[in-house]
């Protein structure tokens, strides 16, 4: 195998260890292949260990996190009052609707009479 | 020659006992807090890794811990709870990726911060058991192209498989595969060989 084709095979064999046995014989005896497979293999090292490095959140972050609960309980009341409510702002509703036309029915009819 | 490193897919360190996650169920906003505390730093961590932009990282890790207390209930305790946190999490930060209109100009800023970190090109020698520096790995990883930085931050920071990479990015394993791939040897030129980050 050509050194080409071993280095496309090399990232998968460093994280995985999948590769054939071609690969390993050519591995035995190329040194600048083993650069490549070392460099790959300190660089899936460095990757992983990454997860334990965490950069610090804005500091209001963790409050507004904390207070999801009280937020969605909020949310969750509103609802609750307004369809326990229901009918009462539909009445509501209805007489502010009938107030509003009564009051513009009343405006033209108005103009109407001084025209 | 030699043998490729032992790792494999590890889960993360468990900070989030399953007691824990049965008093945020139960609807108990103290355990929720404690909760919080323990994870926020790594959820947010994450965001930042794939959006690449710190503003939208807090608002991907508010949208990501409202869809993980909507959805506590849905929580088995198959995978640790933390596995399932950063799924979740990925899933918010790439959502808000899809939607957003990049603003170019504030995430070049950040970037600039970030780089002035880097070490010189080709400046990190690979020796059996070496690491590279955290900045210098940050630094790299945030002029990859994004959709390969995404690629790579999942599989290879957070070991998520090549298939649940495929459904949380919408594409086929394939181009998962691909991603990853190209992914990993631009990143290794940029550490190792002071690459571009022309792809």
């Amino acid at each position: 195998m050509r050194c080409e084709e071993v280095r496309e095979t090399l990232p998968a064999y460093s994280r995985d260890g999948d590769v054939g046995l071609q690969v390993r014989r050519h591995l035995s005896r190329c040194d600048d292949c083993n650069t490549e497979l070392v460099r790959y293999q300190t660089l899936f090292g460095s990757l992983a260990e990454l997860r334990d490095h965490s950069v610090q959140p804005p500091p209001e972050l963790v409050h507004q996190l904390s207070a999801i609960p009280y937020r969605r309980q909020s949310v969750d009341e509103l609802r609750g009052h307004v369809v326990r409510n229901r009918n009462r702002y539909a009445a509501g509703l209805a007489v502010a609707a009938i107030g509003a036309g009564a009051a513009v029915w009343k405006t033209r009819r108005t103009r109407s009479v001084t025209a | 020659m030699r043998r490729p490193s032992d790792h494999r897919d590890g889960e993360p360190a468990e900070r989030v006992s399953s007691h824990l996650v049965e008093r945020c169920k139960d609807g108990d906003e103290r355990a929720w807090a404690e909760l919080v505390e323990a994870t926020h730093r790594d959820v947010y961590t994450l965001c930042l890794r794939i959006l690449g932009d710190p503003h939208d990282a807090a608002e991907a890790t508010q949208d990501a811990y409202l869809k993980a207390w909507r959805g506590l209930r849905g929580f088995r305790g198959d995978a640790m709870f933390e596995t399932w946190l950063y799924r979740v999490a990925s899933n918010s930060a790439l959502s808000k990726h899809r939607g957003r209109r990049r603003r170019q100009s504030h995430e070049a800023g950040v970037q600039d911060e970030i780089l002035t970190d880097m070490p010189a090109s080709g400046s990190v020698e690979a020796t059996a058991g070496a690491r590279i520096e955290v900045q210098a790995l940050e630094a790299a990883l945030a002029r990859l192209p994004e959709q390969h930085r995404t690629a790579v931050v999942l599989r290879d920071v957070y070991g998520m498989n090549i298939e649940e990479i495929a459904t949380q990015l919408g594409i086929s394993e394939t181009a998962a595969k691909v991603r990853v791939h190209r992914a990993r040897k631009k990143l290794k030129e940029m550490v190792f060989e002071g690459g571009s980050d022309e792809v």
